[in-house]
């Protein structure tokens, strides 16, 4: 009798010892010839930020649909993991896809926070990165590395040009600014602040509320009477409430709205009313944009989604692009690590949002920003560029 | 800060504390009669907020949305309770695992049908415009809000203090042995006083859908304001609920206000200090579970 | 359910040690037979493992669902995360700081929030988490805020020639710290202090009539739970080589919740088991869809409805059940 309970016992056991070893065993063995290219995706699939992921993912997907998902001949595979926006689950997932599944090079990264978790390992591992939107200045800084490269921005390089289009342009000199409370949110801000501030204007109010923040009443009843206009950064679902309720409290036909391009992006402009018209912000990217690289990318986004592209999903087919073009200069032989990352180094081409290039020193991109004016058109809202401020002027690119 | 400033941010508190009290009422009575902490109350919240944005898009009928998406969720709640949740009375920590489960199921259904982009309602065209309050704006909406709020918390207290099964429920609440030993079905009320408290979260979710709008993980953050509500009130009363919901409000609007670089803590340091002294909520019976 | 759990207890040391010496057995084999992310995946286990069974100390045998255990757990990694950084290497002497802030932290909490209970214990714990959050989200110059956290934390020196960079050594290192920790708390739990616990959450009055001080006796249990929970911080500081004020939120610590109610609360291996679980399947599940949320609130259903008591407490159900009948 007691050895049959052993057995059983012995069973149970062995069931938790498989359930333990299923998940993670099975270290791929690799065939020496004719391997696909592995690509690994890290982007939130879930909470608040899963939109953002959808959207790059969808970014990616259009670019390698258009070449047959194909780089140099060799077959091309997307290996796709949720991030949760949590940098210790980001880093798991990045173990499996850098140790089980051998990829060649990570894309995505939404969060800065993701990517300072990430960064040490992908260093030590040796595996190339390209944020797709991870905006920490640092990460092409102090905490750049050679295998770290940025095609989305920094936090406050479309921003800090804007500061002296306001002055100098539209002729505001006193601005209130509203920013997120962390660290993104601060930087943005600062970069507008500084732009704005060394061309003369002065800030006379500063407003960070939460993150997530979904009733913006208290604070818009705070704002300040004496500004000229009013300059915030908000994106996703904290754009949506504030640019609705800043409509709703009599402020926009009061005081002017500015903005970063995240705002108004495409992202949250059909939800968002009539209440953006009129908004004048800065980006890298405009959906509206008139070159024919972008005509035919917004015409075949449309095509398949059936939706407008967005600054996510342009990073999303930039990023695709950069890894397809350094691969194609290799001819396909990327088992050089170091000649993989000079590679990436010189990719160049135009992009939907105009030229394309990567900063040699710090690897993080080169781009024209563009300033915007919220539109309404034909019954739908658009970001009609009415300036353009190339990257050889702005002077972001000349600070520390 | 002058006058009219002041009166804007109690208007301000005022609205959101009883778009807070929509939630909570149900979170309370469902915790008072059944024992129950109902970790999806938030995504009734949000469900029915979703919900009531595709009605409003098929028939661009608002009040139409708030009553279709509040009984459809009643309906869901009803689901949940009788073959789920009737199974688990007197397990707590069943119950959190339960209604996390469930919790979790929503949140992927709602991306799986709408996507992970957030939205926003739009508001009946006739509230879409502000008020002038001594010289500054203030919105007809959250004006509308209030009267709601308001109206549904008499409309509560009636049918609690006046009607029999009101106060069958009372009774449940304080002894439940008794109500069961009066010969009366406690199972039917449970069943009942659950789908109450899905019809009106999900009638907050529409109500507060031009302000909040609908997005993944706004179960959870307003799930905690929730729970927040009925803990500083007192479990199990209408009347904690209310109050809750208003000193919340209240505390949430003047903390962005006067702690404008603590806002993200306000809720919690005022919901501390109170449980310190008063451990059982502002006006929770000191033995009550 | 919590009635049944004293006899829970006493059966499952009965388990043939030839039953004990296979779960040790495959613990200290399975680092040789999986791969690297597998290693990962298992240490990561092991401490959450630990992290579960601090609070399967309140939850199950004193009777506090408390929503603040990720506070102990973050306060310790960030105290050892910020020591590292300054320069001091030795793992040993690192422990020292680290898990004594999170008993102090866990002494002072406990003056102010025992006097709740049930549903108003759950809360106050979680206003007082959030708080803490907060700081390490706002501190920046010592915590690295929200965005950097802080990163670059080496693995451990533990004093000897074997370099914690290898996964294997530091599987081990976890491993043994894991048990010893198992045993300790097992140990506490068996003690007339531990029955005591166990006393005072089936019955305070009588406890109190009894002479015993109820008071004393949850206040010295949540501190227990907070210097284990803050061991297996430290631990997962090294693992990741950083710490983000994520670690220290609600969500952490409701994660650890889930993981101890599905194992089975009550029984300490349960959590672990949970832990096992939860963290096996989610990073399965999500591989082959982003829709794994929907499953992993399936399984939470299931198990509710087919092992009640979690999977632990009822295979110990069963197990009970059969010798009672061998008997």
């Amino acid at each position: 009798m007691k050895s049959q309970l052993f057995k059983k016992i012995s069973i149970v056991l062995l069931l938790f010892f498989f359930i333990l070893t299923a998940g993670c065993s099975g270290d791929k063995t690799t065939q020496p010839e004719q391997n696909p290219i592995k690509i690994g995706l890290l982007v939130p699939y879930t909470g608040v930020f899963a939109s953002n992921g959808y959207d790059i993912t969808r970014g990616i997907e259009l670019y390698f649909d258009e070449i047959g998902w194909k780089a140099a001949g060799l077959e091309i595979k997307l290996l796709k993991e949720d991030s949760e926006m949590k940098g210790p689950v980001a880093l798991q997932k990045a173990r499996r896809l850098v140790e089980s599944e051998q990829i060649d090079i990570l894309t995505g990264i939404v969060s800065s926070s993701v990517a300072y978790a990430l960064r040490d390992y992908i260093v030590a591992n040796e595996v190339p990165l390209i944020l797709a939107n991870a905006g920490a200045a640092e990460l092409t800084k102090e905490q750049g590395s050679k295998y770290i490269f940025r095609v989305s921005f920094a936090n406050g390089q479309y921003e800090y040009p804007m500061g002296d289009y306001v002055f100098n342009e539209l002729k505001l000199g006193k601005i209130t600014v509203l920013a997120p409370d962390y660290a993104a949110g601060h930087e943005k801000a600062q970069g507008f602040m500084d732009g704005f501030k060394t061309s003369g204007g002065e800030i006379i109010q500063e407003i960070y509320p939460p993150l997530g923040t979904t009733d913006f009443g208290p604070y818009l009843a705070q704002i300040n009477k004496d500004a000229d206009a009013v300059w915030v950064h908000f994106s996703g679902t904290d754009s949506i409430s504030f640019v609705n309720q800043y409509a709703e409290y009599g402020l926009k036909d009061k005081i002017p709205l500015l903005s970063s391009g995240d705002l108004v992006d495409e992202s949250s402009l059909p939800h968002q009313g009539d209440a953006p018209i009129g908004i004048i912000s800065s980006h890298h990217y405009s959906a509206a944009l008139n070159t024919p690289e972008n005509q035919k990318y917004v015409k075949d986004y449309r095509a398949k989604y059936n939706d407008d592209p967005n600054m996510f999903s342009e990073q999303g087919y930039v990023a695709a692009r950069v890894t397809v073009e350094a691969i194609e200069a290799l001819e396909g032989d990327i088992s050089d690590t170091e000649k993989l990352l000079s590679s990436i180094k010189k990719v160049e081409f135009k992009a939907p949002r105009g030229p394309f290039s990567f900063d040699p020193k710090t690897q993080n991109v080169i781009f024209d920003t563009y300033i915007r004016k919220t539109e309404k058109i034909d019954g739908k809202l658009r970001n009609t560029v009415i300036h353009t401020i190339p990257a050889d002027k702005n002077p972001w690119y000349l600070l520390k | 800060m002058d006058s009219a400033q002041i009166i804007i941010q109690a208007l301000n508190g005022l609205s959101y504390g009883l778009l807070l009290f929509l939630l909570a009422t149900g979170l309370s009575l469902i915790f008072g009669l059944m024992g129950v902490i109902n970790l999806a109350h938030g995504s009734f919240y949000m469900l029915g907020a979703y919900v009531g944005l595709a009605i409003i898009n098929l028939t661009g009928n608002f009040v139409l949305a708030l009553l279709g998406a509040a009984l459809i969720l009643a309906f869901v709640g009803i689901l949940v309770e009788r073959f789920f949740i009737q199974r688990l009375y007197k397990r707590e920590l069943d119950q959190v695992l339960l209604t996390f489960g469930f919790a979790y199921i929503f949140m992927d259904v709602a991306k799986w049908i709408w996507g992970g982009t957030p939205r926003s309602l739009p508001k009946p065209p006739f509230l879409n415009s502000s008020l002038n309050i001594l010289g500054e704006a203030f919105p007809v909406y959250r004006i509308a809000m209030i009267i709601i709020g308001l109206f549904v918390a008499l409309a509560l207290w009636l049918f609690l203090e006046r009607t029999r099964v009101g106060a069958v429920i009372r009774a449940g609440v304080d002894d439940q042995e008794m109500v069961k030993a009066m010969g009366i079905n406690i199972k039917i009320f449970f069943t009942g006083i659950f789908a109450l408290g899905a019809f009106l979260a999900a009638f907050g979710g529409v109500i507060g859908g031009p302000i909040m709008g609908a997005y993944l993980g706004l179960d959870f953050n307003i799930l905690v304001l929730a729970l927040a509500v009925v803990v500083v009130g007192g479990l199990g009363t209408l009347k904690g609920a209310f109050w809750g919901s208003i000193l919340i409000g209240f505390i949430e609007t003047f903390g962005k206000v006067f702690f404008i670089n603590f806002a993200i803590v306000t809720i919690y340091i005022a919901m501390a200090l109170i449980l310190i002294f008063k451990p059982a909520g502002l006006l929770g019976k000191e033995e009550s579970y | 359910m919590i009635s049944i759990l004293n006899k829970l207890i006493p059966a499952e040391t009965n388990l043939p040690w030839l039953a004990k010496v296979t779960m040790l057995l495959i613990l200290v084999l399975l680092p040789f037979i999986l791969s690297s992310y597998g290693l990962s995946l298992l240490t990561k286990v092991l401490i959450f493992g630990l992290f579960a069974m601090s609070l399967d100390i309140l939850v199950g045998f004193t009777g506090l669902v408390s929503f603040n255990h990720a506070s102990f757990f973050g306060v310790a990694a960030y105290t050892v995360g910020i020591l590292v950084n300054r320069g001091f290497e030795n793992f040993w002497l690192l422990l020292i700081p680290g898990i004594a802030i999170a008993l102090l932290l866990a002494g002072l909490l406990g003056l102010l929030i025992l006097r709740s209970s049930g549903a108003y214990f759950l809360m106050i714990t979680l206003a007082f988490g959030q708080m803490l959050f907060a700081l390490a989200w706002k501190w920046r110059s010592l915590t690295g805020g929200d965005d950097d956290g802080l990163p670059g934390i080496g693995r451990p020196e533990i004093g000897l020639p074997i370099s914690m960079w290898n996964e294997q050594n530091f599987y081990f290192l976890v491993l043994i710290l894991f048990i010893g920790s198992f045993l300790l708390i097992k140990k506490v739990i068996k003690s007339p202090f531990g029955k005591s616990i166990v006393g005072t959450r089936e019955n305070e009055l009588r406890m109190q009539s009894l002479g015993y001080n109820t008071w004393l006796i949850k206040y010295i249990s949540y501190i227990i739970a907070a210097g284990f929970a803050a061991l297996a911080g430290i631990l997962y500081t090294y693992f990741n080589g950083f710490i983000s004020p994520q670690e220290l939120d609600w969500s952490m610590s409701g994660y650890i919740l889930l993981m101890v109610i599905i194992g089975g609360a009550g029984t300490l291996v349960g959590p672990v088991v949970g832990a096992a679980v939860i963290i096996i399947l989610q990073n399965l599940i999500s591989t082959y869809t982003e829709l794994w949320p929907l499953f992993m609130g399936l399984i939470f259903i299931l198990c509710v409805l087919f092992a009640r008591d979690g999977i632990v407490g009822s295979l110990l159900k069963l197990y009970q059940k059969k010798v009672g009948e061998m008997k």
